[in-house]
């Protein structure tokens, strides 16, 4: 039976001695049993596995996915071993599974002995999850299952599974046999080949080389994972460990994917930890053989619909009244703020991005930035968003840097080479960034973005590396008004402290006004004490809104994925004829007011309706976004960015304007007055209130119409 | 009428002959409870299988009955038999159907007490016997023959009749005496003796018609209690037919089980019907021949359909939850170790400790489980148990294998269909928010509409359920949602307990559900009835460890926000108990509540609505509830 020993050691062989003798629990007896379960086990008619290999092997895939609740069903006894054993059992299961290969790729005995390399044996375990900080000694070399996040991916390296060396001397050679994982290997020290008789055997110590051109080679991907955010008690940091996936498991997870690893507790020796002495010391790692991805997280290939889906996926599309249904089932937590939960879904679905024919790229992707006085439930809708989102990354504003958004420059610890790493904004390409606190961020800051915004690249050229990164995503950033609640005797413009650069980047701008009115707080007030009552309830059915959470998620990545609409005749004509209208109306309204609008309104906005139209044409996955979704998107524009241009407060603003007025008459260049004369004459006299004469006399210096002097006692009409 | 036992299979050939002329003859209307569900899919099965046309239609309530059966008999002039599943015994069924003379009503039900009139007057009112009607009544069956024939002649001319009545016993009597020649002096001596004989035959006659009263109204105040399952009848039926199978076999275990774990079987019949099943399993599964397990494990084959003999614990779902939370949520284990109390948990900790599994193992699912730990988990169990109360933690049952797909116990199907009919496929449960009431509806409108809703959403439950029966993906679906309703019955559960909310009146103990994460489930009565079984056993176990033998029944009430009402449930006996008091050979006993639920609607003006099928589930206008409980109390309900 089998022999072991030596520096092979979790390599297994065996062989049958005896053609008669049948083992119970030998090693033959298990493969059989293997074999038996690929091509025996059934459900429903259905022989899952071997038309899984078949299946795998035409498309020359020499894996098999187990799930290994079918192996309990089977043979509870043999899944028992293959868990308390994985290193041993494992292989013997991998070597079944190349047999039945073999079998069902030669039906003919002849060429049975073709090669085909070693299928891979991938499980699927449903056990009970184990965080990475209780993995503990006791687990070692048992099958494990462990959440986490992966944060990092290493490239692919070529690891040798067979050693051809050569003795220098005698030309012998020999296969070494190498285990998988970490585990190192140790070249034989001496030739052992046999010595021909009368020749003298004088191969010296360390006689090997190794001839690579033979050895055979299988792909080998480091990962790192590391505990998820809501795993990790409070106050301590995230754990993280290592994992080795090899063969068809590489190349399955990029950075930042959820997901739950099955492997083996494996341990390896540090090279570090060597040099330092520690000689007993090991570390652990998790060889991989299995990955279950939380459904479509942060896949950022195209991802698979299954037929039912899309069936049911037309049907929702198909739905009445799906605009309605959509925006509720946005943040159904959050009460009422309808405009701006459909501006938010018009955000999730995003327009159709352009590719013009000399290469030039028009983003689709839709901006939102929610201004508001706090307690607005701003942050609700963010974090929203952040998980509904297939792709989405959350940052807040003061704490993130330029660097952290776009790219920074690393050097690597080991070879001590410069590469880049990826920001919030690179690592959420094709998705959302959802940045709280936006105003609170430095300005330098927020200039980094704004290429990212419009042009959807981010550009680097420091530390010797010059590239071009994609950033493909939406922003949806919430900031509070420059005094933290939005005054209403200031213009938008002295409200919000951003510059219009930035401004005209956002397609929408929602100022949340936190106004006081009865019924509406009422209603606020029952909504948010029913949800706080009901608070198990709501947690556990996620969306009491009318499509269910996953559901609506996949369904707007389907939609991201298989919809791009075009305008048709009718929505453009009145798209460029609204916009007209709309730069008409922005101009009267500065022209009134008699200062340029913070938010600009430029081309950059008919685009942004553009967009909204066919993210609006895209809830519906209609092809054409017709003349009643441009009606909408303009609605929407202009109950946002529009309203936030034009927005000041008309009965303020006329008095302030009649004082402003009187006082330009009242005071000719080079006068003065004092302040409480101003205060008599117009207050007591005319009946304006003190406040708007202020606001006027504030008006008037920040123009440098006038000064004001002997601290604010007197008045002096100093300019035009 | 009744039918016996031994003519159920006349009766439904009497179906089958109707039937040849082809249209849809037959016409279903089955209750919203698992045993009714399993018999319903059972009956259509030997239907279908005879090319019998027939029409299914669940149905929720006494209104509902009569409403349906309006709708749908009215239209339809094809229909010859009503069949009625678990329904309709318990009332004069003349007033709720529509008579015709050409349409036979069969009436299955395992709900007691009969309605005497359905099963004593000759009319075209079937309903099946289990037996007792044959066997036990018929002391009551003379009582009600005499009674009612007396009640004619008592109240118009009582005295003519009874006369004329005598005459004619007399004359039969002495019809051989007869001769011409004293005719004379007897009709003389007669008419002397008439006065003072007649005097006492009254008296007699009213001693005699008391006695009849009283035998009859023992009979219905006696309380409400159950028969055998109704599946086992209509297997019975199959069997008579010949033509059961193992599918229908393994209905009528599940139709038994459902029974069992809503503590609705009466022991007598759970006995028969359990050892003849046993006998059905293992003539209808052979076990493997020897030498055909060799080289498979565990002997299973990939089309392996049967039913085995096997011991299964108490815990609900084992084979699907994890052990751990298994026996915390599982009513039997719950009760006897007080879960409910930090002490209790610490107690099953230490029971599991003792058995040699630690907790980490213990939670892990229940298929991923350390195998030795499952091979030796009956032994350790059957060691230490006792110890702890859990005398007969292991008994047996039945469990089907479907292939290599999954293994389900008996009682793992029953919690599921019926977790499926409260819950449906979704499990989403109906809102305020799904009905929507539009501002210018009454209160009575709105309440209208809810109800309609509610009672769509539980016939949608009924075929999801019904659905569900032969197919094992749904059903494994559903295992889910009975460990979501079990967890919100065992947590309201705690809830409860922790806050001492049961209140103990005169006659009953009284708890009250009306806010709380879980409510929306205990709208239904099926799980209101469940929590209040649970509650119950928690609180006799409580009380047998002070000494207490005797223990006052529990009222559960739940709010429903959309009716304005409570949801009431009477529950006498506790789920377990009856395998203590082996005197009492009813298994479960009576309910009172029915009987005394009538009492007190008949009593007060308090709005009470009896529709549901079980006597004892009343609902209660909110503002009701006082006066309600308080001419409750002055019953006596043991």
């Amino acid at each position: 039976m089998a022999a072991a020993t030596g520096w092979e050691r979790s390599a297994v062989y065996y062989t049958p001695v005896l053609p008669g003798e049948q083992e119970l629990d030998s090693n033959v007896s298990h493969e059989k049993n293997f074999i038996q379960f690929i091509e025996e086990f059934v459900i429903d008619n259905d022989f899952i596995y071997r038309t899984q290999l078949r299946d795998n092997l035409v498309v020359k895939q020499y894996m098999l996915n187990i799930d290994l609740r079918h192996l309990i069903s089977y043979n509870e006894d043999l899944a028992h071993l293959l868990l308390s054993q994985p290193t041993d059992i494992l292989p013997l299961f991998e070597s079944a599974v190349t047999t039945v290969a073999k079998r069902l790729l030669y039906r003919s005995q002849e060429n049975a002995s073709t090669n085909i390399p070693t299928c891979q044996v991938t499980l699927r375990y449903d056990a009970n999850i184990l965080p990475i900080r209780n993995l503990t000694a006791s687990h070692i070399s048992k099958l494990v299952r462990v959440p986490g996040i992966i944060i990092g991916a290493s490239t692919l390296s070529c690891r040798a599974t067979a050693l051809h060396l050569v003795c220098r001397n005698c030309r012998a050679t020999r296969i070494l046999q190498i285990s998988g994982g970490f585990s190192g290997v140790q070249l034989p020290r001496v030739c052992e080949a046999p010595v021909l008789d009368g020749e003298k055997k004088d191969c010296p110590m360390d006689p090997f080389i190794i001839d690579h051109s033979k050895s055979t080679f299988i792909d080998q991907q480091v990962l790192k994972l590391q505990e998820a955010p809501d795993m990790v008690p409070v106050g301590e940091l995230p754990r993280h460990i290592l994992l080795n996936a090899d063969r068809y498991l590489t190349n399955q997870i990029t950075p930042g994917t959820r997901c739950v690893i099955t492997g083996i507790f494996s341990i390896f020796q540090n090279k570090s930890v060597k040099a330092s002495g520690a000689v007993a010391i090991r570390n652990p790692y998790i060889r991989v053989v299995g990955i279950q991805m939380d459904s479509n997280d942060g896949s950022k290939s195209t991802p698979l619909f299954s037929e039912e889906e899309e069936e049911e996926f037309l049907e929702i599309s198909r739905t009445p009244n799906l605009y309605d249904i959509i925006s509720n089932s946005i943040s159904p937590a959050i009460y009422g703020n309808v405009d701006i939960k459909k501006a938010i879904a018009c955000l999730l679905f995003s327009g159709s991005k352009k590719i013009l024919p000399d290469g030039m790229r028009l983003r689709g992707d839709i901006n939102v930035l929610l201004l508001g006085d706090p307690g607005t439930a701003k942050s609700q809708f963010l974090k929203f968003v952040e998980r509904l989102a297939p792709i989405a990354v959350y940052t807040s504003g003061k704490g993130s840097s330029a660097a952290g958004l776009t790219a920074s420059i690393q050097r690597d610890s080991v070879t001590r080479e410069f590469y880049l790493e990826g920001g919030a904004m690179v690592l959420a390409d094709g998705g959302i960034v959802c940045i709280d606190e936006f105003d609170k961020m430095r300005d330098e800051d927020r200039v980094a973005i704004h290429e990212a915004m419009e042009q959807q690249t981010i550009s680097i050229a420091k530390a010797g590396i010059t590239t071009i990164l994609n950033s493909r995503t939406s922003v949806l950033a919430a900031a509070n008004p420059i005094f933290g609640r939005y005054d209403d005797m200031k213009t938008p413009g002295e409200n919000i402290d951003f510059q219009s650069t930035i401004l005209s980047r956002f397609d929408m701008i929602f100022i949340v006004k936190d106004e006081h009115d009865e019924t509406k707080d009422r209603n606020i007030a029952r909504h948010v004490i029913n949800l706080h009552t009901n608070l198990q309830e709501s947690s556990e059915t996620l969306a009491i809104g009318e499509i269910p959470f996953d559901k609506f998620r996949r369904y707007i990545n389907y939609c991201r994925h298989k919809c791009a609409p075009n305008l048709d005749a009718e929505a453009a004509e009145k798209l460029s004829s609204q916009f007209v209208a709309i730069r008409k109306r922005v101009h009267q309204s500065e022209q009134d007011s008699n200062s340029r609008s913070t938010i600009p309104i430029t081309v950059r906005q008919l685009e942004a309706i553009i967009r909204i139209t066919e993210s609006l044409a895209k809830m519906s996955l209609s092809p054409i976004a017709s003349e009643a979704h441009a009606t909408e998107a303009i609605r929407l524009f202009l109950t946002s960015t529009l309203a936030a241009a034009t927005q000041s407060s008309p009965e303020v603003t006329e008095e302030v304007k009649k004082i402003e007025a009187s006082l330009r008459k009242r005071l000719p260049i080079g006068f003065q007055a004092s302040y409480r004369m101003l205060i008599r004459e117009y207050v007591n006299g005319h009946g304006y209130s003190q406040h708007a004469l202020e606001m006027a006399l504030q008006i008037l210096s920040s123009k440098e119409t006038i000064q004001l002097r002997n601290g604010g006692q007197t008045v002096y009409r100093s300019g035009v | 009428m009744f039918i016996k036992r031994s003519d159920y299979a006349s009766a439904y050939l009497k179906i089958k002959e109707a039937s040849v002329s082809g249209g849809c003859t037959v016409q279903l209307f089955v209750a919203l409870d698992p045993d009714a569900l399993c018999a319903c899919k059972l009956l259509s099965t030997l239907l279908k299988g005879d090319f019998i046309s027939h029409k299914i239609r669940p149905v929720s309530g006494y209104r509902d009955l009569e409403q349906a059966n309006k709708t749908l008999l009215e239209q339809n002039e094809d229909i010859k038999f009503i069949i009625l599943l678990n329904c309709g015994t318990m009332v004069d069924l003349n007033n709720y159907l529509v008579s015709m003379e050409d349409v036979s009503i069969y009436v299955i039900d395992s709900h007691r007490p009969h309605n005497l009139n359905n099963i004593y007057i000759e009319n075209n009112i079937f309903v099946f016997d289990d037996g007792d009607i044959e066997e036990d009544m018929n002391k009551i069956h003379d009582a009600w023959y005499a009674f009612n024939s007396h009640e004619l002649s008592d109240e118009e001319n009582s005295d003519s009749s009874n006369e004329r009545e005598e005459e004619v016993e007399d004359d039969n009597r002495s019809v051989e005496s007869y001769s011409s020649s004293d005719y004379q002096a007897r009709s003389r001596r007669r008419f002397s003796e008439e006065t003072t004989q007649r005097r006492a035959e009254i008296k007699e006659k009213r001693k005699k018609r008391k006695e009849f009263a009283s035998i009859l109204s023992e009979y219905y105040e006696k309380g409400s209690w159950y028969g055998e399952s109704i599946t086992n009848i209509l297997f019975a039926v199959a069997s008579m037919l010949g033509r059961e199978d193992n599918d229908m076999l393994w209905l009528a275990i599940v139709g038994l089980t459902c029974l069992e774990i809503h503590c609705q079987s009466s022991k007598k019949y759970f006995n028969r019907s359990y050892s003849l099943l046993k006998d059905e399993v293992n003539r209808l599964n052979p076990s493997p021949l020897e030498n055909q397990i060799v080289g498979r494990a565990h002997g299973k084959t990939p089309h392996d359909q049967s039913i085995r003999l096997e011991d299964e614990f108490r815990f609900m779902l084992v084979r699907h939850w994890s052990l751990y939370d298994s026996m915390l949520h599982s009513a039997y284990v719950g009760s006897r170790l007080h879960i409910w109390s930090e002490e209790g948990r610490k107690r099953l900790h230490k029971l599991l400790a003792k058995m040699g599994l630690s907790l980490v193992e213990c939670k892990q699912t229940y298929i991923h489980m350390n195998m030795d730990l499952k091979k030796t988990l009956k032994s350790s169990l059957k060691r230490f148990a006792p110890f702890y109360g859990l005398d007969d933690v292991i008994f047996h049952s039945f469990t089907r294998t479907y292939g290599f797909k999954c293994t389900l116990s008996a009682s793992d199907v029953s919690y599921a269909i019926s977790a499926l009919l409260e819950m449906g496929n979704t499990g989403v449960l109906l809102q305020s928010k799904t009905v929507a009431r539009s501002p210018d509806m009454t209160e009575e409108e709105y309440l209208e509409k809810f109800e309609n809703a509610q009672n769509q959403e539980w016939l949608h439950n009924f075929y999801d359920a019904y659905d569900a029966l032969d197919d094992v993906d749904s059903l494994e679906r559903a295992l889910k949602l009975a460990m979501h309703l079990q967890r919100a019955i065992v947590r309201t559960g705690i809830t409860l307990l922790e806050k001492r909310a049961i209140k103990t009146l005169r006659s009953f103990r009284f708890g009250l559900i009306n806010e709380g994460p879980d409510l929306k489930i205990f709208m239904h009565p099926l799980a209101l009835t469940k929590m209040s079984l649970w509650i119950a056993e928690a609180i006799n176990e409580q009380e047998r460890e002070f000494g207490k033998l005797r223990h006052l029944p529990l009222v559960l009430a739940a709010f429903v926000e959309e009716k304005n009402r409570y949801l009431i449930v009477g529950t006498s006996t506790s789920a377990f108990t009856s395998n203590e008091d082996d005197d009492d050979d009813d298994g479960h006993g009576h309910n009172r509540f029915g009987v005394a639920f009538q009492e007190v609607a008949n009593m007060t003006s308090a709005t009470l609505q009896m529709d549901c099928f079980e006597a004892s589930v009343i609902e209660c206008q909110k503002s009701d509830l006082g006066v309600f409980l308080e001419s409750l109390s002055f019953k006596t309900l043991l």
